[in-house]
Parts: structure tokens; C-alpha cells; sequence
């Protein structure tokens, strides 16, 4: 044990001894490292929005089609849907798009009756539950300068101003559910969008047997030919569909990161230098075996390359979760990009953590120790002639 | 010359060929058989290529014979697994290069303690040894000057030090005068005397008459051609 501990620690002073190459390695393998372990905490925290968005998502969604386009839908629909055998609550829903010009943000505008569409977090206060009353979420907080006992004025349908008392601010564990929202009473969503009365945007249906869902879909889509009922599957398709496109984007530049460490690794592994392999060489020649060459090899690898990792996962750690991922959020950013700015909610899978660092440390190491190798196991008369 | 009935150190008809079968094969040591007595200061003498240092390498176990017999202390050294011939040359035999093969950013004391790592001497006990191999050399307050900035003397003691610090019963010299002045080849024919006087094994390989003019020198080998073509006694 004790000649480990001296092997360990006559690597750590070869390592100081070349301290300015070795910095130069640890700097640019880190970065390689905080590249990678940012898109795949993105990916995870992508991944996990997906998730919390659908555990919200109704069995089957009833829409109105007019044109080829979604329309408003009577609300009185729902009452045919309701007594369809199977079928629980039905639900009118009352949403919508907001360009906010203030800000040159999108927001999300939502009604509720008595709760929420989704599982929503109150930071503070409580959700409407008067005239003109709303709750905004952290991101429309920020950009609109509100929160709670503050004010919220919208322009209404016609062009009017209207002033909404914020009485909540929440967030859910989905930063892009909630981040562009605002709730309202539903009375006042329909108001201020100019919705007709007896009219909704959708209607969500309660199906009580999952494996029934596509057959109450076939029959109110026959009672109600002008409607499109979507349901659950086909909405997790959609999504599916956007988040895998956004990771898909994130992998391009995983490969690119990828590549980077690969030359490195190559560059290590094609050789070492003719200063290292002498010393190899005066080493043996003073009674160091090849296998103690090797521990030496193993422990300046492994040292070299667990300070990198460690370096580069806290980095990716304080971009992602502290800084937003502010330098790769662009890249996956798209078509919310009027969007408030919304911070990604951690996702730290430790497996993930574990087979980044098994797929970086491991092949460093043995880069580093394998030329050696063949260094360590010629004569060491070598180095005397 | 100081023989015994059993010689600490003996080949039989020793041969080791470079790059065997190729266009570029060297028989750099051609049946060579010689021996070493406990004790003695043993110099192989020859040109450039007539293979001193090859025979050298065999008799400090650096490498192994491609035919023949290695003896030390009666055991068959090239028989020996990778393992067990370092654990020989580690314990038996020090060490002291031509181009002295110091770490020139490594202070001197650390240099000395090289021999030391893969052993399970203590830290404590290993600095111990090191600063009394370099204080018997003089060099114990510049234990730790970087060895780059260190004269070529300096480095030299720091060397031999290194190749003292295991305590070995050999001490192995490859040219050790050949980059060296008058006064510092002097010098250290002096230290190699005090060597000897511990009662250590002496091994030089020189084409440099002062070394085997010198009068501890016990008995010179002349080689030619990977070959011992004579024996005298100083």
C-alpha cells in the first residue's frame, strides 16, 4: 500500500513539474467536458419538460375544425360527449396566444373554472378566483416587472386596456409550461379575447379506460363530423416529436464536443515524447518495474483527467442550472424564441453523469497509459545507449 | 587478483545480438565468459563498439543474454521473469550513467530518492537515506537546488548519490570520466575509492586511461569486438 501511495504521489510531482503543459490539457479537456455535460443535462431537463407536460395532458382533446382550421367549439357539444358511455368530466377551455408589445414576448394566456389544466406551484399567493384577478408566471413576473398586490394591463380584442390585479405568481416543476404563462378567471379570458358566448377554444374529455380512448375519439368525431378529437398519444407524438428535434439539434453539437475530445485522446495516445520515454527508460533503469511505470502512467491520467472532469462538470452544472445554459440555449431555443427568457429546471441523472465520465476518464487514461507501455516494457539498457 | 572459489558475479559464454535475423543484426557481446569477485574494482576496457556497455547492461541485469548464463550471488539471473530481475537490480546493483540521466527540474534530493518510490521504504525514512547519500558526497546544502542549475560536477555527486541511496552491493560505471576535466575525473576516481573502501563491488566500462590507471583499480578486461581479448591486473 504504501509503495502505491508514493507511486500516486511521485505522479502528482511529475505532474507539478510539467504544470504549464498539464494546465493547458486540463483547461481544454474541462471545456470539452462542460460542453458535453451542458447537453446532456439539457437534454435531460428537455426531456423532463416533455414529461411534466404530459402528466397534465387531458385522455382526449375535442377541437372544432372550420376551413381545415381549428375554430371555436359550442360549448353545448359537450354535453352529447359527456353522456357517451365511459366518458367522465368534460371540460371547455379557454387559451390563447399574446404578443405582448411591451416586451416583444409571447405569452401563453389560460382560464380556469375552479383548477388548473395543469399541476401548478404557487410561489406566492393564490389563483384568481374574482373578476379581473390573474396569476403570472415567473418569466412574465420578470419581463412585465409585476408580481403579487402589482398590476397587469393587457390590450384587449378590441384595443382597450384592461387592468388585471396579480393575486399569484407560480411556477410549476416545468419552467416552459409556466414561464410565458398567465391565468385567468375563464369569464375574463373570453372577454378579453372576444370569444362569442357559448363558445371555447377546445374541450377536454375524461376517458376512464385508457384502452377506450381511441373509441370514444371514433364516436365524437361521428356525432360531431366538423370536430378533431386528439388524443393523449397523439399529443405525446407531438411533443415527442419537438423535444427529440431540440435534443436532436443538442446532439449535433455533442458530436462536434465528441470530436474534439477524440483528437485529444488520439493525440495523446499516438505517442509520447522522447523527454518522457527517456525518463521511462532512467526509471526502470533504477529499479522501477514495468508495472510501477505503468501505476505512475495510470495515476498521472487519472489525476489529469478526473480534475478535468470534475472541473468541466461543475461548469456545465453552474451553465445550466445558475446560467440558464445561456451559451447553448440559442441553438435549441426555435420557435419560442419570443418567449420570455425561461431558466431549465435540473435534471441531473446520475447514471448519465456516470457514463459521460466512464466514456471520458477511462479512454484518457488509457491513452495516457498505453504508449507508455510500450516504452516501459523495452530494456532499460535502452537509455544507456 | 582477489578471486574466490565461488565468484559473485559470473557469465558463461554470454552472447547478446541486436535486432536478431535483420538486415541491421549486432553482436554487440559474443561468448563472453568472465567473472566478478566480491569486493574487487572490475574495469572493461575497449574502444567505442568493442561492447563494454552491452556487457555492462548484462551484468547489472538491465537486460538479458540472447544466449548464455548470467550468475549473481549464485542465482541464474537470465531465468529470471521481468519481475524478479528489477527486484535484482534494484536491490544488488547502483547505477551511474555516462550523461548522468538526471530530472533536471526535480531537486537533487528528489532525484536521489528515485530508486526509492517503488519500494516500501517510508517517505521519512527515504529522505533520511537520500540527504545521508548526498552529505557523504558534500551535496547535502544543495539538497534542494534544482538539478539544472547545478554543475556538471555537482550533477555528477547528485548521480552518484542516487546510485548509492539503495545500499547496493554493486555499483555499475558506465564512462563515468567521459565528459568530465582532470579534477573532476580525480574526484570522482576518489569517491569510487571510498566506495570500494565500504567494501561495495566496483564495475567500471572506460576507454579512459586515468580511470584504469588508477590504483584501485583491481583488474581490467580488454574488449574487442564483443569480445574479452585479454586480462591484466592493475
Amino acid at each position: 500500500m504504501r509503495r502505491h501511495l508514493k507511486i500516486l504521489e511521485f505522479a502528482l510531482s511529475s505532474l507539478w513539474r510539467r504544470r504549464f503543459k498539464n494546465l493547458a490539457i486540463v483547461v481544454v479537456y474541462a471545456f470539452v467536458i462542460a460542453v458535453l455535460a451542458s447537453i446532456l443535462l439539457m437534454t435531460d431537463a428537455l426531456r423532463s419538460e416533455a414529461v411534466e407536460i404530459l402528466v397534465g395532458a387531458p385522455d382526449l382533446v375535442v377541437q372544432r375544425v372550420a376551413a381545415g382550421r381549428h375554430d371555436l367549439i359550442p360549448t353545448d357539444y359537450a354535453t352529447e360527449i359527456r353522456a357517451l358511455p365511459g366518458v367522465g368530466e368534460v371540460r371547455p377551455r379557454y387559451w390563447g396566444y399574446y404578443f405582448d408589445a411591451f416586451t416583444e414576448s409571447n405569452l401563453t394566456f389560460v382560464g380556469i373554472d375552479d383548477e388548473p389544466p395543469y399541476e401548478l406551484e404557487l410561489l406566492e399567493g393564490r389563483l384568481p378566483s374574482g373578476p379581473y384577478e390573474c396569476a403570472v408566471g415567473e418569466g412574465v413576473a420578470r419581463v412585465r416587472a409585476t408580481g403579487v398586490g402589482h398590476e397587469l394591463t393587457l390590450i384587449s380584442h378590441d384595443g382597450l386596456g384592461v387592468i388585471f390585479d396579480v393575486v399569484g405568481e407560480f411556477q410549476s416543476s416545468s419552467s416552459i409550461l409556466t414561464n410565458d404563462l398567465v391565468v385567468f378567471r375563464n369569464a375574463d379570458l373570453a372577454e378579453l379575447f372576444g370569444f362569442p358566448e357559448g363558445r371555447a377554444v377546445d374541450l377536454s374529455v375524461e376517458v376512464f379506460n385508457d384502452a377506450e380512448v381511441s373509441t370514444v375519439a371514433a364516436k365524437v368525431k361521428r356525432i360531431f363530423p366538423d370536430t378533431r378529437p386528439i388524443t393523449r398519444s397523439e399529443i405525446l407524438r407531438t411533443y415527442d416529436a419537438v423535444f427529440s428535434w431540440r435534443s436532436g439539434m443538442l446532439l449535433a453539437v455533442f458530436a462536434g464536443a465528441l470530436a474534439a475530445f477524440c483528437i485529444l485522446a488520439w493525440d495523446k495516445a499516438t505517442g509520447i515524447s522522447a523527454e518522457e520515454r527517456r525518463e521511462i527508460g532512467v526509471l526502470k533503469a533504477l529499479g522501477w518495474s514495468t508495472g510501477d511505470v505503468l501505476e505512475l502512467k495510470f495515476w498521472e491520467g487519472t489525476a489529469i483527467s478526473l480534475t478535468a472532469f470534475l472541473l468541466g462538470l461543475i461548469a456545465a452544472l453552474v451553465h445550466v442550472v445558475l446560467l440558464g445554459a445561456s451559451l447553448l440555449a440559442p441553438v435549441i431555443r426555435g420557435w419560442s424564441v419570443l418567449f420570455p427568457e425561461f431558466r431549465f429546471t435540473p435534471a441531473i441523472s446520475v447514471y448519465q453523469l456516470f457514463v459521460l465520465g466512464f466514456l471520458t476518464v477511462v479512454p484518457y487514461v488509457a491513452s495516457t497509459v498505453a504508449p507508455s507501455w510500450k516504452a516501459a516494457v523495452t530494456d532499460p539498457e535502452e537509455v544507456m545507449r | 587478483m582477489t578471486a574466490s572459489a565461488t565468484p559473485f558475479i559470473a557469465s558463461d559464454g554470454v552472447s547478446k545480438t541486436y535486432n536478431p535475423g535483420r538486415a541491421d543484426e549486432v553482436r554487440a557481446v559474443d561468448a563472453v565468459t568472465m567473472h566478478v569477485d566480491r569486493g574487487e574494482v572490475l574495469v572493461l576496457e575497449g574502444p567505442s563498439g568493442s561492447g563494454k556497455t552491452s556487457l555492462l547492461s548484462l551484468i547489472g541485469c538491465m537486460s538479458r543474454p540472447t544466449s548464455g548464463r548470467i550468475v549473481v550471488d549464485g542465482r541464474d539471473v537470465a531465468k529470471l521473469a521481468e519481475g524478479a530481475l528489477t527486484e535484482e537490480r534494484r536491490r544488488r546493483f547502483g547505477f551511474i550513467f555516462q550523461q548522468f540521466h538526471l530530472i533536471p527540474d526535480l531537486p537533487a534530493i528528489d532525484n536521489v530518492l528515485v530508486p526509492l518510490y517503488p519500494t516500501e521504504v517510508s517517505l521519512r525514512e527515504m529522505r533520511g537515506r537520500a540527504l545521508g547519500a548526498l552529505a557523504r558526497l558534500g551535496m547535502d546544502g544543495k539538497a534542494s537546488r534544482k538539478v539544472r542549475t547545478l554543475s556538471g560536477g555537482e550533477q555528477q555527486r547528485v548521480a552518484i548519490a542516487r546510485a548509492l541511496v539503495n545500499n547496493p552491493q554493486v555499483v555499475v560505471a558506465d564512462e563515468p570520466t567521459a565528459h568530465l576535466d582532470r579534477r573532476l575525473a580525480e574526484e570522482l576516481l576518489v569517491i569510487l575509492e571510498g566506495i570500494h573502501r565500504d567494501g561495495r563491488t566496483v564495475v567500471i566500462a572506460t576507454h579512459d586511461p586515468r580511470v584504469f590507471d588508477h590504483p584501485i583499480v583491481d583488474r581490467i578486461l580488454e574488449m574487442r569486438d564483443g569480445r574479452i581479448v585479454g586480462e591484466r591486473r592493475s
